[in-house]
């Protein structure tokens, strides 16, 4: 790939949008320019021939991430547009830490240069071994077979996270309120009934088309939560105070499934997380969907803040 | 079997957390104990395993590396696996009896805890430099979520803070691990340590990131700033288990990489010193913090603070004595803080306060709770015949041993220092109080057994360590690596 004109002016956008968000003094405006670096990142990640990694930030960084960032900027009770956050840093000391990062990223930037790539290593390696796994998608073979060890214990982050929250809200306030949205136009509830169902079979797509083509749990579960998301501003789900024990089965389904799943065969593969060739491939979708369903309803409920869920109508 | 226990280690725990969250509890805290259980046979069996015949591995979906994940047990894993089960079975009793009055709390602990558990396994067996990220994340999300157990607002802030520098630790511990595999290739430890040679600065630049990411994780001065806020403010038995497990994790993973793939970097006359610098920078500033404190908890977080610095004085010395004590140290202090974190937790509890000076003449009344603290003291002093002795026995040895006299210096002022923390509290609690004042005895609230007993069983088993030096030493063999 050349370096074109396009990379360079994304390159150099990404850059000035940084800059721009961590410096604008309104809150929402860093927001919203947080949300807008989001998508050139996962403009840039699709440059770079990496579509997973672009479908992951978009969905993620930028969609799930933006909307959490609005709903704590709605809860902070909107401050007065312009007001300027107070620093607690002195101006020398931003300069400072400012200058120190810049010249830590020249360094790795130049390193990164330097280093002859993995040219023979791990990753051609993944590549060559692909007609093996069940699934023929280096990334999703990486993520599910490879090293599906990480994948399986970066789920059980989701867990803690969503405990993590309920217990950060339930300290602060005397009584969980979820954010049982509000709108002023009935518009947006007839919008949401239109592109909730349509929402929910692109994550589903998104899930199943893992196996062989750039998504899978991550990037389906995050346009799932979105779809979730949708409901909730459309009145179609409230919430509820307390979690019922068939959210925290879902909650924990793709850890269950996935933990179970390496454990019970085992002893008759030799090793935890070697699945028989004749089942790998049923036994993967499984556990993409499992863990898809647990993905999205973390982050659904880390948006509405309240344990629980219930319909609206 | 034997191939199974690493995985089990890991598993069992996280498997008994997801139970909590899905069914409480239990009756009479079932769930709880069946839970601990989970979590404590595996450790102990791989333990078993690991002195009986050696290094245990697993290669995980039978992907060897530099393909897949590889997990192993040697010594020095086998140790702190030890260590963990240990503290963490002790701490659990206290924790059973702490969260009695909070169901809420007792749930979300026991949902917690042994996913913590499971982590801080995991990490200790991991053999990949990008496991070992992902397990060190885990770690340390789980343990934010438990300091905010103590459900107050300044509890929020204190996690908040550890969030935000443990994120920017290991965005730069991360960093560094995509530098090494750009130039290998791979992310099997092993399979680093051998081929990460002359590798020139992009190598130095690449361990300056990891090790910085480590020392923030692990509290070292200048980056111990979120530790008294989140230690000294989270319940009792979270304290324990975070000033005696969470933090060594990161010190852990720091012993592993000199040992391994960094040692070459590590091993610079200048990295070394850098390094033993700091750790001496903390044994100082940490004990004169806990000196000046006046809150009893923050005493014993700063101790922390200034305990894990003699850790990092193993490398300008290099050498079997001082590995072994330094992980020698490790276990001790680990020990010795959940103890000293446990009593001060009750002594809070019984007086309804943890303030210094207002706990003139309470000694009498609290004589367990300040007998285990000053017996755990003992061991973070380094008096004999306690594990600590047997530690700062073994660096001061190695530390002549590399003709490094003034290291030696240190630990013998880091030592009269602690002293002096330790019997300031004792000090004050066992002032008689003057007879003319008519000062009650301060009422007191009572303490169960379940509370009781851990406390001193780990208070005990700190001055034990001093006699189990043998077999300890012998599980964990030699220095691994190059060196050995």
């Amino acid at each position: 790939m050349t370096l074109s004109l396009f990379d360079g002016l994304t390159a150099l956008l990404l850059v000035i949008l940084a800059w721009r968000c961590l410096v604008v003094p309104d809150l929402f405006r860093g927001i919203v320019l947080f949300v807008v670096f989001g998508l050139l990142l996962a403009l840039t990640w699709a440059r770079l021939d990496a579509p997973d990694l672009a479908l992951a930030e978009a969905a993620i960084g930028a969609g799930i991430l933006g909307v959490l960032l609005l709903g704590t900027w709605r809860a902070l009770g909107s401050p007065r547009s312009g007001e300027t956050p107070a620093s607690s840093l002195s101006r020398w000391l931003q300069i400072a830490s400012g200058l120190g990062s810049a010249l830590l990223a020249g360094l790795v930037a130049w390193a990164l240069h330097l280093v002859p790539g993995s040219e023979g290593g791990a990753g051609t390696l993944a590549v060559e071994e692909l007609p093996l796994p069940a699934t023929g998608q280096p990334v999703t073979a990486v993520l599910l077979d490879f090293r599906s060890y990480d994948t399986l214990l970066e789920t059980a982050v989701l867990l803690m996270a969503v405990v993590g929250s309920w217990l950060a809200r339930s300290s602060l306030l005397d009584a969980i309120a979820g954010n049982d949205a509000t709108t002023d136009t009935p518009v947006v509830p007839a919008l949401v009934r239109l592109f909730a169902p349509v929402l929910l079979v692109v994550g589903a797509y998104l899930v199943w088309a893992g196996a062989h083509s750039p998504g899978g749990a991550f990037q389906g579960g995050a346009v799932l939560a979105a779809a979730g998301v949708l409901m909730a501003l459309g009145r179609v789900l409230g919430t509820a105070p307390n979690v019922g024990w068939l959210l925290r089965l879902l909650m924990v389904l793709g850890l269950l499934v996935f933990i179970s799943a390496g454990l019970l065969l085992m002893p008759t593969e030799g090793s935890f997380m070697a699945y028989p060739e004749r089942w790998a491939g049923l036994i993967m979708h499984l556990v993409e969907y499992a863990l898809a369903l647990s993905i999205a309803l973390s982050l659904l409920l880390l948006f509405t803040g309240a344990p629980g869920l219930r319909r609206l109508g | 079997m034997t191939e199974m226990l690493p995985v089990l280690a890991v598993f069992l725990p996280m498997l008994g957390g997801v139970l909590v969250f899905l069914l409480g509890c239990g009756p009479r805290n079932a769930w709880s104990v069946l839970t601990v259980m989970l979590s404590l046979t595996p450790s102990l069996l791989l333990v078993q395993q690991v002195a009986a015949v050696g290094t245990v591995e697993h290669h995980l979906g039978g992907w060897a590396p530099p393909l897949g994940i590889r997990l192993m047990a040697d010594g020095l894993s086998a140790l702190m696996i030890l260590l963990t089960a240990v503290v963490g079975g002790l701490v659990s009793m206290h924790a059973l009896g702490h969260f009695a009055e909070r169901a809420n709390a007792a749930r979300n602990f026991w949902v917690l805890w042994p996913l913590l558990w499971g982590s801080l396994n995991a990490l200790f067996l991991s053999a990949d430099l990008f496991n070992a990220y992902v397990t060190l994340e885990l770690v340390t999300l789980a343990a934010i979520p438990l300091v905010l157990l103590a459900g107050s607002a300044q509890a929020v802030n204190a996690a908040l803070r550890y969030l935000i520098l443990a994120l920017f630790g290991s965005m730069l511990y991360l960093a560094g691990v995509a530098l090494v595999y750009g130039l290998i290739g791979t992310l099997d430890m092993q399979l680093a340590a051998e081929r990460l040679s002359g590798a020139g600065w992009v190598l130095d630049l690449a361990a300056a990131l990891m090790v910085t990411g480590l020392l923030v994780k692990a509290a070292i001065v200048p980056f111990h700033l979120w530790l008294p806020d989140a230690h000294g403010g989270a319940p009792a038995p979270v304290s324990a288990l975070l000033s005696a497990l969470v933090v060594k994790a990161a010190v852990y993973l720091l012993l592993r990489l000199w040992s391994g793939p960094l040692f070459e970097p590590l091993s610079q006359p200048a990295a070394a010193w850098l390094l033993a610098g700091l750790g001496v920078a903390a044994i100082l500033y940490g004990s004169v913090q806990a000196l000046r404190q006046r809150r009893l908890k923050l005493v014993v977080a700063y101790s922390t603070v200034a305990q894990l610095g003699y850790m990092l004085l193993l490398f300008p010395m290099a050498g079997l004595l001082a590995w072994q004590g330094v992980i020698y140290h490790g276990v001790a202090h680990g020990v010795a803080k959940a103890a000293l974190f446990l009593a001060a937790g009750n002594i809070l509890y019984q007086l309804g306060h943890d303030r210094i000076v207002d706990m003139r003449g309470s000694g009498s009344v609290l004589a367990i709770s300040f007998g285990c603290f000053a017996l755990a003291g003992v061991s973070i002093m380094g008096l004999p015949p306690s594990g600590g002795f047997l530690a700062k026995w073994l660096l001061l040895q190695g530390s002549l041993q590399a003709g490094a006299w003034w290291l030696a210096l240190v630990i013998l002022a880091g030592g009269l220092l602690a002293a002096g923390y330790v019997f300031r509290v004792l000090r004050a609690a066992f002032q008689v109080p003057d007879p003319d004042a008519e000062e009650k005895l301060p009422e007191v609230r009572h303490i169960g057994a379940m509370m009781r007993w851990p406390m001193l069983l780990l208070a005990l088993t700190a001055i034990g360590l001093g006699f189990a030096g043998e077999p300890l030493l012998t599980l964990l063999g030699d220095v691994p690596g190059r060196l050995g």
